[in-house]
């Protein structure tokens, strides 16, 4: 395999215009798009007159067949098949994040990779974050960390990609529509099972859409949790409390769709000092995320606060390289499926405590009532 | 070619009709019938027919080239499953099971199969719609505002009937869907619906005596899907056609041809069904085109619920 890698695209929607298919571009060096492939006929051929790529197709399967090395998912539904049958065609592969709807999907997609000896990442841009990555270190050397306080405000997305030149899908026919209703229904009630309107909600459009990426984060700062004490899903939000060692962390999400003041903050507290990192919307480009660190003087009124800008790297550029070298090389990635599958088991997890009122422990792990599909 | 001998599972109302309509057939002949009633199946048999208890006998005795499947809707996917095994081409009526999940392993069924499966919406065979088609597909109307459908019945059919006939959309309206997305060529893309409170005859829960839908469609026009099951004048079924360019309106089944055009239609069916096993490529409804009716049907019934 040559050091430029042949990518197929499968789904063109917004992630894919903003971010990855921009980004793949200004690696040339890297990759080469040969093929895309969306259910919209106008939003391939719009993408493909974008792109200069002469091979679109409607199929997922139809891409198999092309001369690609690695195939990028990232429609939404469920992952799992379409990374199954491109592991057995021996592709490489990158997935958006949820990476799948349930444990044993996940499962028997990491097999699927093992057995084609293929990379299987999941796109969690954040860890690639130039910031994010300071954060993670310099929390190493906070002592006793208290409280981490997870919150994350929802806030609409338009405002955030309305100065971007972007294509739309025509609206799709009732019978696929349905179609993909219908595959979403079945595996999120064989993850989480027949459960409330709201939880099912929750778990499609909250959990699986979001809340995994403050799960990885977290996940790639203080580990496996200990005890997942308290989960409560609301109309308009979720709220969680974790336990990792010593650490309580508290997580909020909150959905409020008036204004675009976007925010997602992850801060730590401990006697010491005090870090926090804040994103901006995942959709603009190269706008930084913001490191604040506070400290102060034992039994002084003397305190400080700093804040840095670590870098202008757009972290969806640095998760293509970060591919890229794992692809090339055979390391394993930050992201690898077998880490990012522990956060769908906290999104079951999460239903779990909630509709039992009850805390759970390692709920990161993979309870057997996780895997008997 | 050798005329084709299908076998008619169901001599019910549905498979009668189509026994009158073959009739006349040189192409294809309806060499068996399955039918579990035994007083009609003592009629058959003295109309000179070959008749069977189950499909499975008639499978057994062989010497048919595919099924047409008239039976209860409620058994047709099983039926399909038989005769799928069976490697024998179907030909089954709308809407291939009561559901769009049923319509979808139908076609799941036939395709690991490797069976073709055609699906009777014999509108596709009504000549002046087929024109009508033509006059679209070449462009006579221009852009197509509006593609209104029409399906009015002179009277409703037996309250026990529709308590179980899955509501007017699905009982009356799929073949207007149907006729929809093939008249246009457009995937319907939203479906609005509403349904007078006027009413004749009394209330069956679920099932509105008139109703209205509004599609959007995939290539920007606007479809209206207009069914009754009451129409002083007869059974009757139009199309209205409004373009940029032209209008028409199409009374392909009226008062007192209704009749005869309908029977020419589903002999039609049958033979354009025949030359497809044949190889001969047709415009047929598939059971994606069944799946694509009753998707709709039931997004109209939710509206209405």
């Amino acid at each position: 395999m040559g050091t430029r890698l042949r990518i197929g695209i499968v789904g063109c929607g917004l992630v894919a215009q903003v971010m990855h298919l921009h980004y793949l571009r200004e690696l040339p060096e890297l990759y080469e798009i040969v093929a895309l492939c969306d259910v919209s006929a106008d939003l391939r051929a719009a993408c493909a007159r974008d792109y200069n790529i002469s091979c679109t197709c409607a199929d997922w399967r139809d891409l198999l067949a092309q001369p690609l090395d690695a195939l990028f998912i990232l429609t939404s539904g469920s992952h799992a098949p379409i990374a199954i049958a491109a592991a057995e065609a021996g592709l490489h592969i990158l997935v958006e994040k949820p990476m799948c709807f349930s444990v044993p999907e996940g499962q028997a997609m990491i097999a699927a990779a093992e057995r084609a000896h293929v990379t299987l990442m999941v796109a969690y841009n954040k860890r690639y974050d130039p910031a994010y990555r300071r954060f993670a270190e310099e929390a190493q050397h906070l002592q006793d960390i208290r409280l981490a306080r997870i919150t994350t405000l929802e806030a609409p997305f338009v405002p955030y990609v309305a100065h971007y030149r972007l294509h739309r899908p025509g609206p799709l026919p009732l019978a696929v529509q349905a179609a993909f209703a219908a595959d979403n229904a079945t595996r999120i009630a064989a993850a989480i099972g027949e459960v409330d309107p709201l939880s099912a909600h929750a778990y499609h459009l909250v959990l699986l859409d979001s809340l995994v990426h403050e799960f990885n984060a977290v996940r790639g700062v203080l580990g496996e949790p200990d005890r997942l004490e308290f989960a409560d899903i609301t109309e308009h939000g979720v709220t969680a409390v974790l336990r990792f060692g010593a650490t309580q962390c508290v997580l909020t999400w909150v959905d409020l769709p008036g204004i675009a003041r976007y925010a997602m903050e992850f801060a730590f507290y401990a006697p010491q000092s005090r870090l926090t990192v804040a994103f901006p919307s995942p959709f603009l480009r190269s706008a930084p995320t913001l490191l604040t660190r506070e400290g102060g003087e034992t039994d002084t009124a003397r305190s400080w606060q700093t804040e840095e800008i670590t870098a202008y790297d757009e972290s969806f550029r640095a998760e293509l390289m970060h591919f890229h070298d794992c692809v090339t090389s055979g390391r394993a990635p930050i992201t690898s499926a077998a880490d990012a599958l522990h956060d769908i088991a906290l999104c079951q997890s999460v239903i779990d405590v909630h509709r039992r009122r009850a805390p759970r422990d390692r709920p990161s792990e993979f309870a057997p009532s996780m895997t008997q599909a | 070619m050798a005329i084709f001998k299908l076998g008619l599972i169901g001599a019910g109302r549905m498979g009668r009709t189509h026994l009158r309509a073959l009739a006349g057939s040189e192409t294809v002949v309806i060499a068996a019938v399955t039918e579990p009633v035994p007083a009609s199946r003592n009629d058959l048999a003295q109309s000179g027919l070959v008749v069977h208890a189950t499909l499975d006998a008639m499978l057994d005795a062989g010497r048919i080239d595919g099924v047409l499947i008239a039976a209860p809707s409620d058994n047709h996917l099983a039926l399909v499953r038989r005769a799928a095994a069976a490697g024998l081409p179907i030909l089954c009526e709308k809407p291939c099971g009561t559901t769009a999940s049923q319509a979808q392993e139908a076609a799941r069924i036939t395709r690991a199969a490797g069976v073709p499966l055609q699906i009777a919406y014999w509108r596709r065979f009504v000549p002046a719609l087929r024109r009508l088609r033509q006059r679209i597909a070449e462009g006579a109307f221009g852009g197509i505002y509006l593609a209104a459908c029409y399906q009015w019945d002179e009277r409703a059919p037996p309250a026990s009937f529709r308590a179980h006939s899955g509501g007017i959309f699905v009982d009356m309206g799929v073949h207007e869907f149907d006729q929809l997305r093939w008249l246009t060529d457009q995937d319907i893309t939203a479906i609005h619906a509403s349904a007078a409170t006027i009413a004749e005859d009394p209330h069956v829960p679920g099932d509105a005596e008139s109703a209205q839908v509004l599609c959007d469609l995939s290539g920007g026009s606007t479809g209206l899907v207009s069914l009754g099951r009451r129409f002083p004048q007869g059974d009757v079924c139009w199309a209205h056609i409004f373009g940029t360019r032209d209008a028409e309106e199409c009374r392909f089944l009226w008062p007192p041809d209704a009749e005869a055009t309908f029977l020419r239609a589903l002999r039609l069916q049958a033979e354009s069904f025949a030359h497809g096993v044949g190889g001969t490529e047709t415009d047929a409804a598939r059971a994606e085109d069944s799946v694509a009716a009753l998707v709709a049907a039931e997004a109209a019934s939710r509206i209405l619920r």
